[in-house]
C-alpha cells in the first residue's frame, strides 16, 4: 500500500529465463500468498493470486480442495485470451513439486482442461477467439459439469449432444486437401496432389488374385487376426528387423489408423508428439482425451526426435505414463532416422520409462539406406504399427500389425498392460 | 510542520553494465571467482543497473542474499551448472573474456525467450500485416512496445521479456510507427485500454512519448478508456519524476491526458521488495 498503490497481481515465475533459480512450487507459492494476505490491512487484499501468466491466460491458484477423498488444486482464470473464460474455476490434480500449469494434470477423472481444445485449434489455425462481435462459441455443460464451447454450425440439430472433445476438430487437413484437389479435377483444372500419401502404383497381382480366391469368405475370424498372417508378420520382423517377436504378441486390422484409437483409448497416460507430425496423431489423442505434449524438432537437426530432445521434455514433463508416438520414415518430412539416432532415442525410452509406438509404415519404401527400426534396440517397450498400404499400395484394405515383444505379457492386449516405470 | 527530507544528489542516471562490472566499488568485496562467476551469467542474461540502486538500494552488508541484489544482480544458479561451467571455461580462454555470439544466443533461445505462445498467439493484424511492436492476446487490452523503450533503467534478474534486450532483432517486439497503435485501435472497438510496456516505456524522453500518447486522446478512439503504462521507474529511477530534465513535462503529459477527460491513466509497477522504496524518494516522486 506503499504510496496509495493498490495492490494488483502477485504472479508466480513464469517460464522463462532463471526459472529454475526463482521458482517455487505452486503449492507453496499459494501458502505464501495466503499468508501475507492474513499478515496485511483488508485495503490491500485487491491482490489476486499467486497468478500465472501462462497461455491461455492469468491462472491463479484460488485453493487446495479434497473431493470424496482426492485432493486438487483449485484454479481460476482470472483473464483468459477467450474473454467467457474469465473468472472460471477449474481443478488440477494436487502436485507437492509443480511449479508451472503445464506440469499439472486435470482433477477428479477428467482428460483434459476446459480450454485445451480450443488453444490446440488457435496453435493450429493461428485464429482468435471471436472478439468485438456476436460470439460464435455455444456453451455446453458436459455430465462432469466441465463448460465447453465450440463453433456453432449452421443448421445442427441443436437436440443432438456432441461429446466435448470434439470441440475445435476440424477435417484432416490432409483428407480436405485431396477432396479439394479432386474437385478441382472434377472442375477440369490439371492438379499434380501433394497432399496426400497415396502410392499410384497398382497393387501387385498376386495379392489382388489372392484376395479374390477369398472374397466370398464371409465366416468371422480370430479377432487378433489369422494365425499364419501372425505368424508371417513375426517371422519379417525377426527377419529384417532382427526382432524377437511372438506371433501371440501381433495385432492385425484393417489399415493403421483403426488399432491406433483403441491403444491410445487403453494406454492411461500422456501422447508425446514430435512437432511436426502427421496431422491425424494429434486430434485422434484428443479424441480419447489424451493429453499431448509435443516434442520439438528443428530443421538444423533434420525434423528429427534427438535423444536431447526428447531426454529434455521427459525431464519436464512428468507424468505416471506416457508414450512417444515415432514416425519413422516420417511424414511429412520423408525424413528417416538411422541406428545410432534410434539407439540413443532407445537408451532415453528406457531410462525413462516410456512406451514407444513406432509408426513404420513408410519403412519399405526408403530407398537410401535399410529401414532400421528402434525396436531393434528397445524391444521390451516398443510397438510397431506397419502395413501394406504404403509400399504395397494397398490403402484402404491393408492390413496392418502391431508386434512387441514386451515381456511379461499374456493376452491379447498384453502389450496394453505393460506399466512403464513412473519417472 | 511536515519534515524535511534530505535529497540526495544522484542527478544522472549513470548506467553500469557488464562492461562495467570491474569498474563498481562496491563488488570488491566479492571473490574474483564470484565475479568471474557474475561475469559468466551477465553474458547470457543481461545485466543493467543504475548509480541509484547500486548506491542507495542494495543492502551490501547482506549481499548476495539481500532481496535487491538478487533481483538486480546476476547470480551463479541463473544458469544451469553446466551452462555456467561451459560460458566460464570460454572466459577463461580468451583474453579479453569473451564468449562467442553463437553460444551466447543458442543459450539464450534456450531459456524460452518467448513465453506463453506471444509468438505464435499474440501477434495482431493490421492491413495484412503485424502491426509493429504490439501484441494482443486478451480482447479489451493492447500492449504496446514503444521503440525508443526497449531498455529499463535497471533489469531485473527474473524478467520475462529479456527477449527485448538480447539484440536479437527477430526476436523482440518494438514499434517505430506511433500511427499503427491509433489505426489497430481504431479498427478494434473491443479495445478498451492500452497497455504501454517493453522495457520501460518511462525511459523514454518526454517528448517522445507525447508523440504516443496524444493521438490516443482523438475523438475517435473515445473507446479507450484506461492508459497503463508498465514501469519500475517510481522505485528504481524515481528522480524521473522529480529531478530528471524533463520530469516537470512528464508530469505535465500526465496532467494533459487527464484533462482530456474519459480516460484513467495508471501506473503498473512492480514490488518484489518493500525497501525498494526508501522514503527520501519515494514521498517526493509522489505517486
Amino acid at each position: 500500500m506503499l504510496l496509495g498503490a493498490v495492490p494488483y497481481y502477485m504472479f508466480v515465475e513464469r517460464d522463462t529465463g532463471p526459472k529454475r533459480y526463482f521458482e517455487v512450487p505452486l503449492a507453496r507459492a499459494y501458502e505464501i500468498f495466503s499468508d501475507a494476505c492474513q499478515r496485511v490491512s483488508c485495503l490491500a487484499r485487491t491482490v489476486r493470486g499467486p497468478s500465472m501468466s501462462a497461455t491461455p491466460g492469468k491462472i491463479a491458484i484460488d485453493g487446495v480442495a479434497e473431493v470424496r477423498g482426492e485432493k486438487a488444486f483449485v484454479l481460476k482464470v482470472l483473464q483468459g485470451r477467450d474473454p467467457a473464460w474469465s473468472n472460471r474455476v477449474f481443478f488440477a490434480r494436487h502436485d507437492a513439486d509443480a511449479t508451472w500449469l503445464d506440469q499439472l494434470r486435470p482433477a477428479f477423472g477428467a482428460t483434459h482442461f476446459f480450454f485445451d481444445g480450443v488453444l490446440e485449434q488457435m496453435k493450429r489455425t493461428g485464429a482468435q477467439p471471436a472478439w468485438g462481435h456476436e460470439t460464435h462459441i455455444r456453451k455446453r455443460v458436459s455430465g462432469q459439469g466441465h463448460v465447453s464451447g465450440s463453433d456453432r454450425m449452421d443448421g445442427a440439430s441443436p437436440g443432438l449432444p456432441l461429446d466435448p472433445r470434439l470441440d475445435g476438430l476440424r477435417q484432416s487437413a490432409t483428407v480436405a486437401i485431396n477432396e479439394h484437389c479432386a474437385a478441382l479435377r472434377r472442375a477440369g483444372r490439371e492438379v499434380y496432389r501433394l497432399g496426400l500419401g497415396q502410392s499410384p502404383f497398382p497393387i501387385p497381382e498376386r495379392v489382388v488374385e489372392t484376395l479374390h480366391a477369398h472374397a466370398a469368405q464371409k465366416a468371422y475370424q480370430p479377432v487378433r487376426g489369422l494365425e499364419t498372417l501372425r505368424e508371417a508378420v513375426a517371422a519379417y520382423h525377426a527377419r529384417t528387423q532382427r526382432i524377437d517377436a511372438s506371433p501371440d504378441g501381433v495385432l492385425v486390422g484393417p489399415g493403421s489408423k483403426e488399432p491406433l484409437f483403441p491403444l491410445q483409448i487403453a494406454f492411461d497416460g500422456d501422447i508425446l508428439l514430435p512437432s511436426p507430425a502427421w496431422v491425424s496423431y494429434a486430434p485422434r489423442a484428443r479424441l480419447v482425451g489424451r493429453h499431448v505434449v509435443p516434442v520439438p524438432t528443428s530443421c538444423a537437426d533434420g525434423w528429427k526426435v534427438t535423444a536431447a530432445q526428447l531426454d529434455a521434455v521427459c525431464t519436464t514433463h512428468r507424468a505416471p505414463a506416457r508414450l512417444l508416438v515415432l514416425n519413422s520414415p516420417n511424414d511429412p518430412t520423408g525424413l528417416a532416422s538411422d541406428a545410432p539416432a534410434l539407439a540413443a532415442l532407445a537408451e532415453v525410452a528406457r531410462r525413462h520409462g516410456i512406451i514407444v509406438l513406432s509408426d513404420e509404415i513408410y519403412g519399405e519404401l526408403r530407398f537410401d539406406a535399410p529401414h532400421c527400426s528402434i525396436a531393434t534396440f528397445y524391444p521390451e517397450g516398443t510397438i510397431i504399427s506397419g502395413g501394406l498400404s504404403r509400399w504395397c499400395g494397398a490403402g484402404g484394405w491393408a492390413r496392418s500389425s502391431f508386434p512387441a515383444s514386451c515381456a511379461g505379457c499374456s493376452t491379447r492386449w498384453r502389450w496394453l498392460r505393460v506399466k512403464p516405470t513412473p519417472r | 510542520m511536515s519534515q524535511v527530507i534530505p535529497f540526495p544528489s544522484h542527478p544522472k542516471l549513470g548506467i553500469l553494465t557488464l562492461k562495467d562490472l570491474d569498474r563498481i566499488p562496491q563488488l570488491d568485496r566479492l571473490s574474483s571467482d564470484e565475479r568471474l562467476a557474475m561475469r559468466a551469467v551477465a553474458t547470457v542474461l543481461p545485466f543493467r543497473v543504475n548509480r541509484y540502486v547500486i548506491d542507495e538500494l542494495i543492502d551490501w552488508s547482506r549481499v548476495p542474499e539481500d532481496p535487491i541484489c538478487q533481483l538486480t544482480c546476476p547470480q551463479p544458479g541463473m544458469l544451469a551448472a553446466a551452462d555456467l561451467a561451459r560460458v566460464r571455461e570460454l572466459m577463461v580462454r580468451d583474453a579479453d573474456k569473451q564468449v562467442p555470439d553463437s553460444t551466447v544466443r543458442a543459450l539464450q533461445r534456450s531459456l524460452n525467450p518467448h513465453p506463453a505462445g506471444q509468438m505464435e498467439l499474440n501477434v495482431p493484424r493490421l492491413h495484412g500485416r503485424p502491426p509493429s511492436g504490439m501484441q494482443h492476446k486478451y480482447r479489451e487490452t493492447v500492449l504496446f512496445f514503444p521503440g525508443a523503450g526497449q531498455t529499463c533503467h535497471t533489469y531485473f534478474t527474473y524478467c520475462f521479456r529479456r527477449a527485448q534486450f538480447v539484440g536479437i532483432d527477430e526476436l523482440k517486439f518494438a514499434s517505430r510507427q506511433a500511427g499503427d497503435l491509433a489505426d489497430y485501435l481504431r479498427e478494434h472497438q473491443e479495445v478498451n485500454g492500452v497497455l504501454f510496456t517493453g522495457g520501460d516505456p518511462l525511459v523514454v524522453r518526454t517528448q517522445v512519448l507525447r508523440r504516443y500518447l496524444e493521438p490516443l486522446l482523438a475523438p475517435d478512439l473515445d473507446h479507450i478508456d484506461s492508459i497503463r503504462i508498465g514501469t519500475k521507474a517510481p522505485a528504481y529511477w524515481p528522480h524521473r519524476f522529480v529531478s530528471d530534465p524533463d520530469a516537470d513535462d512528464l508530469l505535465a503529459l500526465f496532467e494533459q491526458v487527464r484533462r482530456a477527460g474519459g480516460i484513467s491513466r495508471s501506473w503498473r509497477t512492480s514490488r518484489t521488495r518493500a525497501s525498494s522504496n526508501p522514503p527520501s524518494r519515494s514521498r517526493r516522486s509522489g505517486g
